[in-house]
């Protein structure tokens, strides 16, 4: 198959559809007046409320007279109740998801326990709540700074660095970023990135002034090559096509002291999975090897088979499988007999919890559903009367805690709070 | 200035011309037929509140697709912040490949295997394979169209054609 064939591909693919010109005239004209019904009350709307504030001014309401306050928009509705803590619920959650069984964490042969489910912790609500309200950013990192980068732009082409409290402080790091998924990665600390001259860059949280540096890749063709980091160290991985196999390069460089990448080893069949610890996670043969810098490989344990690392936090992994659509996570730990399974979507088929969305010691967070404790075995439930979504993110020794929710007009918003500065939760009120 | 009926008239004529043409694009830009079917609809209609403008524009066709690559954009970046919560990290999911173009001598299902393909891709790797193979633009229009530089489109195309030829080898196996 060549590009012609390609053409031919696409051109011959054939048309079902169920639009008429008729039809879609007659829904664009269905659709235009709906909007001008729903424009219309919008403007009577606003009309009522401009006239209920000018009253209120005009006749030294109460509530505020002070013309500046008129011109400021609302602040967005809190997720939480704004009460104080004790007005909070006191009794466990009903019971909605149930726990699995889990392994405990560093026992080599855990026994099985009944898993229970309790109200989400008011002290962690109260920390959220006193955190600052951020707009949700379109994706993003969080660095170990506590800084954010993340992608911008109608084409998401400008990498931008936001500072970390709500003073909305952000700087520009390239406006020419070359849009792929994931197209920028970070190990916390040096962000590295493919330019649109197709270059690879390197940006350093630790001197954000500077410029990113491109650096010196050589004969590495981007259109086919990937890259990790971790602790510092650059992974790329460049693909030679063969007749064979998609053998792959691997080349590392030590971005703190600089240079040139250097071929370290090469493989069949390959991918570059995540690194850690400044190892390069290659995925050979379907099979995850860890590679260090001078080139010793440790394989993976046998019982990830073909799935890779996702994750890391102490000596938990998270693996998954690449190359499909399915985001079932997976938790492993050298002390567990089984790997402990997650499941990626709503539903459970009594073999794992759902929703990963994020790791840091015994917590993880399972989005909708609220955060998973694994060492005492229960899950602190999500508000079903706040609807929020737990994540975790950032790097090792600096994660944070989030919680986003939606307002009514459909904006998104965050507020995070570092694990470390989470007073502990234990298992009462479970029920 | 024509009339609504020659507007409606002039709408449908040229729907019932291009329809086809529009739903292979969109059918390439969502991998769905049920949103591709939204796609040229919601392209369709926003393009219908200035069809006199429409009218009178040297490329009709060029102006709609513009209207969907861009919506189908809008879209990406919402399903895209939605699989992040779900998501650990942001991943390219690179299939392995045992050969780099797979077996040809085995059948497939034509749309199926176009899905299959198009899979890997990211919404701009999407767009320049969509706007270069099917609408048949140069590079330079491709560029001019998605407002990149031409050498963006150069490598676009190549990533995209890389990460095809992949998918084909575990689409139709090796």
């Amino acid at each position: 198959m060549d590009t012609n064939d390609l053409r031919g591909l696409l051109h011959d693919q054939s048309v079902a559809t169920n639009l008429t010109p008729e039809g879609m005239w007659r829904t664009a004209q269905r659709r235009k007046a709906a909007r001008r019904r729903a424009g219309a009350i919008t403007a009577v709307v606003a009309v009522t409320l401009a006239a209920s504030a000018s009253a209120i001014y005009l006749y030294g309401g109460s509530f505020n007279p002070n013309p500046p306050v008129l011109a400021t928009p609302s602040s967005p509705a809190s997720p939480t109740p704004s009460g104080s803590p004790s007005q909070e619920p006191t009794t466990p959650a009903a019971t909605l998801m149930p726990v699995p069984a889990s392994p405990t964490i560093g026992e080599p042969n855990p026994k099985p326990l009944d898993g229970c489910t309790r109200a989400f912790s008011e002290s962690w609500s109260a920390a959220l709540e006193a955190a600052p309200t951020l707009d949700a950013l379109p994706g993003g990192t969080v660095l170990k700074s506590g800084a954010r980068v993340a992608v911008h732009g109608t084409d998401a082409d400008t990498l931008k660095w936001h500072g970390p409290g709500a003073d909305s402080q952000e700087q520009v790091i390239d406006d020419r970023a070359s849009y792929q998924n994931g197209t920028y990665r970070s190990d916390g600390r040096y962000v590295v990135y493919l330019g649109a001259d197709d270059r690879l860059k390197v940006w350093d949280d630790q001197a954000a002034n500077d410029p990113a540096k491109v650096l010196d890749t050589g004969e590495i063709d981007f259109a086919s090559a990937d890259w990790q980091l971790s602790n510092g160290q650059l992974w790329i991985m460049h693909w030679i096509e063969s007749d064979s196999a998609r053998g792959g390069k691997l080349y590392h460089l030590d971005l703190a002291a600089g240079g040139a990448p250097k071929l370290v080893d090469e493989f069949a069949n390959s991918i570059l999975g995540r690194s850690f610890d400044g190892r390069a996670q290659v995925l050979s043969d379907r099979r995850a090897v860890f590679v260090s810098p001078d080139g010793a490989q440790e394989p993976a344990p046998e019982s990830w088979g073909e799935k890779v690392a996702l994750e890391r936090s102490g000596e938990i992994y998270v693996l998954g499988v690449f190359g499909t659509e399915d985001p079932s996570t997976w938790l492993y730990h050298p002390g567990w007999k089984e790997l402990y399974l997650i499941e990626g979507g709503a539903s459970r088929d009594g073999n794992g919890v759902a929703g990963f969305s994020g790791l840091e010691g015994e917590w993880v967070a399972l989005g909708d559903n609220g955060v998973l404790n694994l060492r005492q075995n229960f899950v602190m439930q999500a508000d079903s009367a706040q609807p929020s979504t737990y994540l975790i993110e950032g790097f090792e020794g600096n994660r944070y805690l989030v919680r986003e929710w939606d307002t009514s007009d459909g904006t998104r918003h965050r507020k995070a709070v570092k694990f470390s500065d989470l007073p502990p939760v234990g298992v009462e009120g479970c029920s | 200035m024509p009339s609504k009926s020659e507007v409606q008239e002039d709408f449908t004529d040229f729907a019932r011309e291009h329809l086809s043409h529009l739903v292979k694009i969109a059918r390439s830009l969502t991998g769905s037929a049920d949103a591709a079917d939204e796609l040229v609809q919601t392209a369709m209609e926003k393009a219908c509140r200035s069809w006199r403008t429409v009218m009178k524009a040297d490329d009709p066709v060029s102006y709609v697709r513009r209207i969907m690559v861009n919506s189908a954009y809008d879209s990406w970046r919402r399903r895209r912040r939605f699989q992040q919560i779900f998501r650990p990290t942001e991943q390219t999911s690179e299939p392995v490949a045992t050969h780099p173009w797979g077996n040809p001598e085995k059948t497939y299902d034509v749309s199926a295997c176009i899905d299959e393909l198009l899979r890997p891709l990211t919404p701009r790797e999407r767009a320049v394979i969509t706007l270069r193979f099917l609408a048949d633009l140069k590079e330079a229009d491709t560029a001019y169209e998605l407002g990149i530089a031409v050498g963006t489109v150069k490598s676009t195309t190549a990533r995209a054609l890389a990460k095809m030829r992949v998918a084909e080898a575990q689409t139709i196996g090796a």
